[in-house]
C-alpha cells in the first residue's frame, strides 16, 4: 500500500489537551495586552500633554477626583462589583486551565434496555501502542484518545530509529493497525492522527 | 507557545483573582465603618499619586512598561504561530498525520551535514520554505554546494510532506580546519 496525494493542510498545530483553552488564553492575553498597551500609551500621552499642559502637570490623582469619590457614595459599591466580575472571570479562567478532552472510557455498545457497555481508553491505546511498538523501524509509541466517549479520535506519537522512512511505517500503520482498532471497537470510521518523530541519525539497517 | 500562555494565564489569572477578592473584602470592611485597610496599603497609593503629576519621571517610566508589556503580550499573541508539524500525504481520508518540524530540522542538519565539506549547518523549517545555514570549509570539492542542494531536496521528497517546503541553502566558506 502507498500513500497518495491527497487534499489537506500543509502543516498541522500542536496537540492540546482543551482547544477551547487554548483560544480562551489566547484571546484573554491579546485583551489584556490591549488593555495595558491603551492605559501605558494614554498616560504617556498626558505626560508628554497630548493633552494640554494642564493636565501634563496635574497630579495623577488630582483633588477634583478624590472630591467627586467623596461625594458619590455609590462609588465603592460600584468599585466592589467591578472587582466580583473579574474575580469570577479570573476564576472562570482559571478552572478552564484544567479542563482536558481526554477519553477515559469509550463506548462500545449501547442498548436502551440492557444498559452501555465501556472500554477502557488505556486498555484500547495500549493494545495499539503494542502493536506498532513491534514495527521494524519504531523505537517509541505513546497513543491516547480525544474528543468524548461516542466521538473521539486516536492520536498516536511514533519516534522512529531511522531504519525505515516514516512514510513506510504510516503506510503499515494504516494498513494493519488502523484496520485492527476499527475491528477491536467494531467501528467503521475512526479518526486517526499520526505524528512522528525523526532520529538525528539514520541507523543503518542491517537486516 | 501554548505551554508559555498556560503559565502566564495561571500566574496572571491567580494575582488577578487575589487582587479583584481583596478589592472586594476591603470594600465590605471600610463599609461597615472600619477607616483603616485591612490588607491594601490604599493610603500608600493615593499619596504616590497624589504627589506625581502626569509628567513625573516615575509616572512616565510606568506608562513606558505599561505600553511595553502590552505591545510584547499584543503582538506574542496576535502573531501567526508556526506549525508544530509539517503534514504528510496520506491514502486514508481518516488519518491526518505529521511529521514535527524538529524532526524536519533534524534530518536535514544530518543530511546536509554529511556532506564531504559541510561543517555546522543551522535549519530552521517553516511552512512554506526550510532555510538552511551551511558552514563549507576551505579546501571543500567544488560541487560541495549542488550536492548538499541535492541531498537537502532528496532527503525532504523522501519524507512525503502534502506540500514539500522550498530549499534555501545558504553556504559560507569557513577557515581552515
Amino acid at each position: 500500500m502507498s500513500a497518495t496525494q491527497s487534499s489537506g493542510p500543509a502543516a498541522l498545530s500542536a496537540e492540546t489537551r482543551q482547544p477551547g483553552t487554548v483560544r480562551a488564553n489566547r484571546i484573554l492575553l491579546a485583551a489584556l495586552g490591549v488593555l495595558l498597551l491603551g492605559v501605558g500609551v494614554l498616560a504617556l500621552l498626558a505626560g508628554f500633554g497630548a493633552f494640554g499642559q494642564r493636565l501634563r502637570l496635574q497630579f495623577v490623582l488630582a483633588p477634583s477626583i478624590e472630591q467627586f469619590v467623596a461625594a458619590s457614595p455609590w462609588y465603592w459599591s460600584v468599585v466592589a462589583v467591578v472587582a466580583a466580575v473579574v474575580a469570577l472571570l479570573c476564576l472562570w479562567w482559571l478552572l478552564i486551565q484544567t479542563r482536558s478532552d481526554r477519553v477515559s472510557a469509550i463506548r462500545v455498545s449501547e442498548d436502551r434496555t440492557a444498559g452501555s457497555t465501556f472500554l477502557d481508553a488505556g486498555a484500547f491505546t495500549s493494545a495499539l501502542e503494542a502493536e506498532i511498538g513491534t514495527y521494524r523501524g519504531v523505537s517509541r509509541v505513546g497513543a491516547y484518545l480525544s474528543g468524548t466517549p461516542n466521538r473521539y479520535r486516536a492520536t498516536v506519537r511514533v519516534a522512529l530509529d531511522g531504519r525505515i522512512d516514516a512514510g513506510d511505517i504510516h503506510d503499515r500503520i494504516v494498513g494493519q493497525a488502523l484496520p485492527m482498532a476499527r475491528n477491536a471497537l467494531s467501528v467503521t470510521e475512526l479518526p486517526f492522527r499520526l505524528e512522528f518523530e525523526l532520529p538525528k541519525s539514520t541507523t543503518r539497517n542491517i537486516r | 507557545m501554548r505551554t508559555t500562555d498556560r503559565i502566564l494565564s495561571l500566574v496572571i489569572g491567580l494575582a488577578l483573582f487575589a487582587l479583584s477578592v481583596l478589592v472586594v473584602v476591603e470594600v465590605i470592611y471600610a463599609a461597615v465603618n472600619n477607616p483603616k485597610p485591612l490588607f491594601l496599603p490604599y493610603a500608600q497609593v493615593a499619596e504616590f499619586f497624589r504627589t506625581h503629576s502626569w509628567s513625573a519621571g516615575w509616572i512616565v517610566t510606568g506608562a513606558v512598561v505599561l505600553a511595553l508589556l502590552g505591545l510584547l503580550l499584543l503582538v506574542s499573541e496576535v502573531r501567526r504561530r508556526r506549525p508544530a508539524l509539517l503534514a504528510m500525504q496520506s491514502a486514508d481520508p481518516q488519518v491526518v498525520a505529521g511529521i514535527s518540524r524538529r524532526s524536519i530540522q533534524r534530518v536535514l542538519d544530518a543530511e546536509i551535514g554529511a556532506v564531504p565539506g559541510v561543517g555546522k549547518t543551522s535549519t530552521r523549517v517553516g511552512r512554506r520554505t526550510v532555510r538552511v545555514k551551511a558552514v563549507s570549509w576551505a579546501g571543500a570539492p567544488d560541487n560541495v554546494g549542488p550536492e548538499a542542494r541535492e541531498r537537502g531536496e532528496a532527503a525532504l521528497a523522501g519524507l512525503r510532506l502534502q506540500k514539500a517546503p522550498s530549499l534555501s541553502l545558504t553556504l559560507r566558506s569557513g577557515r581552515d580546519s
